[in-house]
């Protein structure tokens, strides 16, 4: 499955974190999150609840 | 899309009746069915509060812009100062680049770094009124709270938190009714920060202001005018907003013991809760913007020029977004609130107040877990801008202080 932040959304909630802290992290200077190499292994119900609440929208994930 | 016939309602945010009856003025808005009305209070302003017109207003600074200056005056009525405050009153890539200067003392790292810190400022203000068995714990909790972190993140004096709360609180909610008390406030905001800048500079650390004093934007240090600016804004931030959420989820919480019950039962629910909590009771409401042209948005003919107030905290509240928006459901799954706003402007301190929250409720939770609301609930009469409570007295089974006085 690929999970992607739309870069130019996000702006920093940092919910997704606290939702499956193993798919993201937090680039601090950049006040954005991105995907980590483990969130490909991250459990698919995690992931879409990140994308769900995120509330600027900019996290989508695909099934393969 | 279609224009239809302007959407005029009778509404005013700085009122009586919004203060005293807010979520059922926003709950009547909502059923109206049309997500942004026009009042004509004020000189005339469009107030959008329909979930989906937030999230595209927010989304579009180019329509909707953030900008003040004394020829484009910001603000639903105006801005006090004539002066934007960085980066809250600017539009376009500068307003990262300003964040930037603080970013690392915001990010959730460094909100999860001072919670030790937050824990500590928690213990210090119950134990002085645990073994009382009463207190305002506006007054002695959650408004001292926020107040004491931001000035000891900047590097001042946080003793003096009441004489700031004083200048902020008239800032924010005496600029309607009381101009001449809110400019007063102003006033005397930016001449002490101006003596903070003079002590700062003589004398560099490793706190906050000193970073906003060595930064460059733009390739130049940041100007007097810019640094008062900034850190003006960081206090309006810090001071006011996390408090007011407190207090209206105490408030909650006295109407409603089972909800009390379940988080006192189970307090790892707060975490979870808190979020419903934002969606219910956030007090932000005053955020503003200006239209830049003529142009249809949700169906209303905007004009270039007219001022704009983001409700936020009624996307929480917008039946089409949420199920059953009028209930408090403390494990709800699904909760895309806007507590913090969206876009460029999405609250710097988002993280900080989460934190500060939870760690208010678990402590009060924890150590008087049968407060009840004794007194008046005397709230801030201008509720426009933040939605807050001044005054909240409770009464509970006295208990023992966690350290030596």
């Amino acid at each position: 499955m690929k999970v992607t932040i739309d870069p130019s959304r996000c702006r920093g909630h940092a919910l997704c974190l606290s939702i499956a802290p193993q798919a993201f992290e937090f680039v601090d200077l950049e006040d954005r999150s991105v995907v980590t190499p483990d969130a490909e292994h991250t459990d698919l119900e995690l992931l879409l609840a990140a994308a769900r609440e995120c509330p600027e929208r900019a996290i989508t994930v695909e099934e393969e | 899309m279609a224009i239809t016939e302007r959407h005029e309602i009778d509404f005013d945010h700085h009122s009586a009746e919004f203060r005293d009856r807010c979520p059922a003025v926003i709950a009547e808005l909502h059923s109206t069915g049309r997500p942004l009305g026009w009042s004509n209070e004020h000189g005339g302003f469009w107030a959008i509060y329909g979930y989906d017109a937030l999230f595209d207003a927010a989304q579009d600074p180019e329509l909707f812009s953030s900008a003040h200056s004394t020829s484009v005056p910001k603000g639903v009525p105006k801005s006090t100062q004539d002066d934007p405050l960085i980066p809250i009153d600017i539009d376009g890539p500068l307003v990262h680049e300003y964040r930037r200067v603080v970013l690392s003392w915001f990010s959730p790292g460094g909100a999860k770094a001072l919670e030790p810190r937050i824990r500590a400022l928690a213990t210090e203000l119950i134990d002085s009124f645990i073994e009382r068995g009463h207190a305002d714990l506006s007054q002695e909790l959650f408004t001292p709270l926020p107040a004491r972190l931001v000035l000891e993140m900047l590097g001042w004096d946080s003793d003096r938190w009441p004489e700031w709360i004083e200048w902020i609180h008239a800032t924010v909610h005496d600029r309607t009714d009381h101009p001449e008390r809110a400019l007063e406030a102003v006033t005397n905001i930016f001449s002490n920060i101006a003596e903070e800048i003079e002590r700062h500079r003589a004398d560099l650390n490793d706190d906050m202001f000193s970073d906003i004093l060595r930064a460059e934007v733009d390739g130049a240090p940041l100007t007097d005018a810019q640094i008062m600016s900034y850190a003006f804004l960081l206090l309006l931030g810090g001071m006011d907003t996390t408090a007011g959420l407190t207090g209206n989820v105490i408030v909650e919480l006295d109407a409603r013991p089972d909800l009390r019950q379940q988080l006192v039962d189970d307090p790892a629910l707060i975490t979870q809760a808190t979020e419903e909590f934002l969606r219910f009771d956030s007090p932000s409401f005053g955020l503003y913007r200006t239209v830049t042209r003529d142009a249809v948005f949700h169906g209303e003919q905007l004009h270039e020029g007219d001022r704009v107030v983001l409700m936020f905290p009624a996307a929480g509240l917008d039946p089409a977004a949420f199920e059953r928006p009028d209930e408090i459901e403390l494990t709800r799954t699904s909760n895309r609130h806007m507590a913090f706003g969206l876009g460029a402007h999405r609250c710097l301190g988002s993280h900080h107040a989460r934190v500060m929250f939870r760690v208010m409720l678990e402590e009060v939770l924890a150590r008087m877990p049968d407060f009840r609301i004794s007194g008046p609930v005397v709230r801030f009469e201008d509720a426009g801008d933040v939605y807050a409570v001044r005054e909240l007295t409770i009464e509970f089974t006295p208990g023992r202080r966690s350290t030596a006085a």
